[in-house]
């Protein structure tokens, strides 16, 4: 059995071998399972998956690249942090060799372009979402409902809390305060709307624009439902809050779906898009490119792992993603067995770009360095709405450049 | 060849392996990142000579905030460490010094925090400190306050806080180090301060205290080197950016998120500017170190 076993690989090993390299340590066995899939289609290659943690990923392949010995293909990180890369000339753009990528939404693609030249230099494989996690036992226990409106959502805060129910979990203390930025990257377009981010692109808005300042105003003004002590609780206490069954309602991403059931199998748990002023069947919610997958320039089989890039890019592995990491993929045609999945699928069709991270996460101080580190501040009434947008805007107008349209 | 010259040549044989391996570790990765901070960066490349427009940029909006902010904390630090730590341990030394029994056992009391790790400190502060957390119900039950307790994430009072764990955790060294000193002053000295009827603080004052000036001025610099390179316990308790608002951001905190970016934007580095602040944070600290020497040689007395 085993020298069988032993033989396989082997075999493909005597076809081209084409090695990618990835950050997604927690996914090793769900990517080889997906490979698999594509080798036993294509059995003249060979794809040799190599992980490296997230934390020095990034180092291990710039410093790869330029001694001339990275991969044929390379798991990329998204938008500011692709540029320095492609500026480098270690990617090739895949305009031309992988033409899925165009037909992907823009809030995939738009992370694996480049600042020079807007080229595509790799292909997306998942568009996170920013959405409510809920409870929803603890929903029926307190006789309340998803939420259409803002005022339906504050007052189902009331209920919970009148239930002795902690309504919201949310924390940023010790330097997590990420989280409390993709907070406002829940609520902000409900507040702010679709077209905000084109605006915002164009300089025809800035930070300190009403709609923006209302944003941050409304994550300020939901402080009565946090958790206790909400100041000084972090991300991961706040996570256990919710999956301890202690908190109803959770705001975080996408990406937080597998890792809520790995932790506690039991939790019934749903998700919605953050209700707006006024009842909306089709809410936007901010979503973002995770990452990509790129050629690098210096690869010696170029046409074989544009195979694989271009199969990176179809429909097939999308589905085959979404199912085995339980990710929304970079395609929202796709379906899910997983009902909240599901749902964030069908969010995916309604899309913002995730307004800091997209638009101003090219250069420090990013908007994300000032949100993270001031909105404490703000929510413990240290500073106000208006100054928090107002230092945002300084930062960025530091390096920002409106798109000529 | 004389025997001198044969002896200074032995003599660099001797040193030699050592030096080299000092050349090669200490030196030259020093002065080739003080050479860095003249270039313009991008990324892990430099693209050209710029002369001083790093230490510029450094004086100037957005950077300027956050560099002189993060001085003024260093400062604090130091002035903490010296309140809390230094002349607090002047004062357990000088008690643990006059009442012999236990003296030994208490100090190495006092000493234990020093042989953990400020990561495991912080980490362990962090939790006792947390919401729900022992101080807090500690505090609490003694009424000393009321609801939930988040000291760690109050601009107000995150500084302090962190310095005095800083403070606990080291508190046994300026204690080891006084101690050691007062027992090296002569038995007599104090006897005769004693018949002449001076008290036990006026004894600390006007004795021990001139006669332990080289203690202090070796406590002094080492509070000061490393209050000036603090980075483990805000990297523990308050992550990279020095939360809350950056009111616990140190030089090396700032100098970590230039050189290696931080969550908000990894990957974002800016390591010409990093390196000039390493460059300005090395001559801060020669400097200054430096002065502490030369200032303390000339307060020494001699009984």
């Amino acid at each position: 059995m085993a020298a069988g076993g032993a033989l396989l690989p082997r075999a493909a090993y005597a076809a081209d071998t084409v090695e990618l390299w990835s950050w997604r340590t927690d996914d090793k066995d769900a990517m080889r399972k997906m490979f698999d899939v594509f080798e036993k289609a294509n059995p003249d290659i060979h794809v040799d998956l190599q992980f490296t943690a997230d934390i020095d990923y990034q180092n291990r392949l710039s410093t790869a690249l330029r001694g001339g010995k990275g991969p044929d293909i390379a798991q990329l990180k998204a938008y500011g942090e692709l540029q320095p890369l492609v500026e480098a000339g270690y990617l090739d753009p895949l305009n031309d060799s992988v033409p899925g990528i165009a037909t992907m939404p823009q809030s995939a693609s738009g992370g694996a372009v480049a600042k020079s030249d807007g080229k595509f230099y790799g292909v997306p494989y998942s568009i996170p979402i920013l959405c409510v996690f809920y409870n929803t036992e603890l929903f029926d226990k307190a006789g309340i409902k998803e939420p259409t409106t803002y005022a339906e959502h504050i007052d189902n805060c009331k209920k919970l809390k009148a239930a002795g129910i902690i309504p919201i979990a949310t924390g940023g203390a010790s330097g997590t305060g990420w989280e409390l930025e993709l907070a406002v990257g829940v609520l902000g377009p409900s507040v702010y709307g679709a077209d905000f981010y084109d605006k915002m692109m164009k300089g025809q808005a800035k930070f300190t624009d009403p709609k923006f300042v209302a944003a941050l105003q409304r994550f300020k003004d939901m402080l009565p439902y946090y958790e206790d002590g909400f100041a000084g609780t972090d991300y991961t206490a706040a996570t256990q809050l919710f999956v301890s069954g202690k908190a109803a309602m959770f705001l975080g991403g996408s990406f937080e779906n597998g890792s809520f059931r790995a932790q506690n199998p039991n939790l019934k748990f749903s998700v919605f898009a953050f209700p707006g002023d006024k009842p909306d069947p089709n809410p936007v919610v901010s979503a973002f490119c995770d990452g990509s997958y790129g050629l690098v320039d210096s690869s010696g089989k170029k046409d074989q792992a544009l195979k694989v890039l271009n199969w990176m890019a179809s429909p097939d592995f999308a589905q085959l993603f979404a199912d085995s990491v339980g990710w929304p993929a970079a395609r929202p045609e796709i379906k899910s067995n997983d009902p909240v999945l599901s749902k964030m699928i069908a969010m995916q069709k309604n899309s913002t770009p995730y307004l800091t991270l997209v638009g101003y996460r090219w250069q420090a101080p990013t908007a994300s360095d000032i949100i993270q580190s001031e909105i404490i501040d703000m929510a413990t009434g240290k500073m106000t709405p208006e100054k928090l947008a107002a230092d945002i805007d300084a930062g960025v107008s530091t390096w920002f450049q409106p798109q000529s349209s | 060849m004389d025997k001198r010259t044969r002896l200074h040549l032995a003599a660099i044989g001797f040193i030699l392996p050592a030096l080299v391996i000092y050349a090669l570790f200490v030196l030259y990765p020093l002065v080739i990142s003080l050479w860095g901070s003249f270039f313009q960066w991008r990324g892990v490349r430099t693209t050209g000579f710029i002369g001083l427009g790093n230490f510029a940029r450094l004086f100037v909006f957005p950077n300027w905030p956050r560099f002189s902010g993060a001085f003024w904390h260093n400062v604090a630090w130091f002035v903490g460490i010296m309140i809390f730590q230094n002349a607090v341990g002047l004062i357990f030394a000088y008690l643990l010094f006059r009442r012999r029994r236990f003296g030994l056992f208490l100090q190495s009391v006092f000493f234990f925090p020093a042989v953990l790790s400020p990561v495991i400190v912080g980490a362990l502060w962090k939790l006792l400190l947390a919401p729900n957390g022992l101080a807090e119900w500690l505090l609490n039950s003694a009424g000393l306050h009321s609801g939930r307790l988040t000291v760690l994430s109050d601009g107000g009072w995150a500084l302090w806080v962190l310095t005095a764990i800083d403070a606990w955790n080291w508190m046994g060294l300026p204690v080891l180090i006084f101690a050691a000193g007062l027992r090296q002053i002569p038995a007599e000295i104090f006897e005769a301060a004693r018949i002449d009827g001076a008290g036990a603080a006026r004894i600390l004052g006007s004795v021990a205290l001139p006669l332990l000036v080289p203690a202090i001025s070796a406590v002094t610099t080492l509070t000061f080197i490393n209050s000036l390179n603090q980075f483990d316990i805000v990297y523990v308790m308050e992550g990279v950016a020095g939360a809350p608002n950056f009111a616990t951001d140190t030089l090396v905190t700032y100098f970590y998120r230039l050189a290696f970016g931080s969550v908000g934007s990894t990957g974002i580095t800016d390591t010409g500017l990093a390196l000039a602040l390493g460059t300005i944070l090395f001559l801060i600290v020669t400097l200054g170190t430096i002065f502490l020497l030369r200032m303390f040689d000339r307060a020494t007395v001699r009984p």
